[in-house]
């Protein structure tokens, strides 16, 4: 056997590769791609780790604990900073417990949410595919109507789960902002104009992020359902 | 590509051999540690290939990464009969990522030396001098390649054992494969700059060459054929000067 035949058994092996973990890959077009192509020229060391790879879970424990940590040290820091003081009025301990109670309450919501789409049948790339698998099989127009139901509910709940992602984050720069200008009042004795649009702020984010949350609850039944 | 995972193949090689366990995340793992691989060792070779300039650089950046991947395609099968031969239990997954991993550090460390070795070209640094450093950074480099497959082999006896046998057949083979594709330095007095040069012979033929040579024990055959050659171009140019 030449090297030249050699050579060709091998690209002929990485192709067949390539398009065994195309079709199988879980991820996008585009990761699809990538892995297959990468499987060409690499095929006995990329194929095994790409045949077996899973995708990793979010490890949303150690990310909402983050969050709930900072927050709470900073509402603590706020409440510290203005006892005994008239700006007391607006935030003062019994309102951060409140505040903090939210803020887990929704952080366990969105943990859960994020456990949830993690799990192979909620994939949104498997029911895409799912989809497009039915359409060319020309399936029946109910069992069609069904899997395009089913991906629209899970597209929604990725939306929600980035959505909640992004409303906690600001949620967590609003809190360390109140602090910060609850102390720089504290210490400057300058205005507390701020505070109160501050704290008004923060109760009206709490409020979307429940109802956000409702909105999540709905979609996960019916997700369930179809 | 992802920074958390480029400080971990650089600082906890602990983690990087957990992660080679686990079917979670490793495609991530892979793809960080193949881009590692190319970026390090073309930086590397372009470095190197500085040593002759012009397309030598070009060339060497090129050759450098393809000598290294075409080296662990062909040894990770049997690094993964190895471990199991000395009693490991090792998926060839894990293997598979456990080396590449170990090789984009190695890659990472080459990155980190070459300002170094460039440094030392440009001062002046003669050829086999030259050669000596590349070669001490790459042992270096295999070193720090080294953390990984023990951390990932448990780091027994054993696995001693395991990665001096790995390390065994991983080196034949580079060698082998390094024959084949250089020149890498390159001569500054070459007036092209080949691809690769013509083969002569293999690179275990060199080895036994060289051993001999260092030895002060010469090929007979050759050395004649050489004084006959260099005896015959003297004459002709003597009747040409005539």
């Amino acid at each position: 056997m030449k090297l030249l035949d050699l050579a060709l058994l091998y690209v002929l092996a990485g192709a067949a590769c390539a398009v065994a973990l195309y079709r199988r890959a879980p991820g996008g077009r585009r990761a699809a791609l990538i892995n297959a192509l990468t499987a060409i020229p690499l095929w006995p060391l990329w194929a095994p780790i790409a045949w077996t790879a899973r995708r990793e879970q979010v490890d949303g424990d150690t990310r909402s604990s983050d969050r709930v940590r900072r927050i709470r040290a900073a509402l603590d820091e706020g409440v510290e900073s203005v006892v005994g003081t008239p700006l007391e009025r607006l935030l003062n301990r019994e309102s951060a417990n409140q505040i903090l109670e939210e803020v887990e309450r929704v952080v366990l919501r969105h943990h859960e949410l994020l456990a949830l789409l993690s799990r192979e049948e909620y994939s949104r790339d498997v029911a895409e595919r799912t989809l497009e698998t039915l359409e060319q099989k020309g399936a029946s127009a109910r069992v069609r109507a069904s899997a395009r139901l089913h991906l629209e509910n899970l597209r929604r709940l990725h939306q929600l789960a980035d959505r909640d992602a992004r409303a906690l984050e600001e949620l967590s720069g609003l809190v360390q902002a109140l602090r910060t200008q609850l102390v720089l009042v504290r210490l400057s004795g300058s205005s507390a104009e701020g505070v109160g649009d501050i704290v008004s702020e923060l109760w009206a984010r709490l409020q979307g992020l429940s109802e956000a949350n409702d909105d999540a609850e709905a979609a996960r039944e019916a997700a369930l359902c179809s | 590509m992802s920074a958390r995972l480029l400080t971990a193949l650089l600082r906890a090689p602990d983690e990087i051999a957990d992660r080679c366990e686990r079917p979670e995340g490793m495609r991530e793992l892979a793809l960080t540690s193949l881009v590692c691989l190319l970026l390090g060792a073309a930086v590397f070779g372009g470095v190197v290939g500085s040593f002759r300039g012009g397309m030598q650089i070009a060339f060497s950046a090129v050759k450098l990464p393809l000598g290294l991947l075409a080296t662990l395609v062909v040894s990770v099968p049997a690094f993964h009969a190895l471990s199991v031969g000395f009693g490991g239990r090792p998926r060839f997954n894990t293997v598979a990522a456990l080396t590449l991993s170990a090789a984009a550090r190695a890659a990472l460390v080459l990155l980190g030396f070459a300002p170094l070795l460039w440094l030392a070209v440009d001062r002046g640094l003669g050829y086999h001098a030259s050669v000596l450093l590349a070669s001490s950074m790459y042992l270096g480099a295999g070193l720090a390649a080294l953390g990984i497959i023990l951390k990932g082999l448990g780091g027994s006896v054993r696995a001693w054992a395991t990665a001096a046998a790995c390390g065994l057949v991983f080196f034949g083979v580079l060698g082998q494969t390094a024959w084949m594709l250089r020149p890498f330095f390159g001569r500054p007095a070459q007036t092209t700059v080949p691809f690769v040069r013509a083969r002569e012979g293999s690179f275990a033929d060199a080895l036994k060459r060289s051993s001999k040579s260092a030895v002060g024990i010469y090929d007979r055959a050759r050395s004649q054929q050489g004084a006959i050659d260099a005896a015959g171009r003297s004459v002709e140019s003597s009747e040409n000067d005539l």
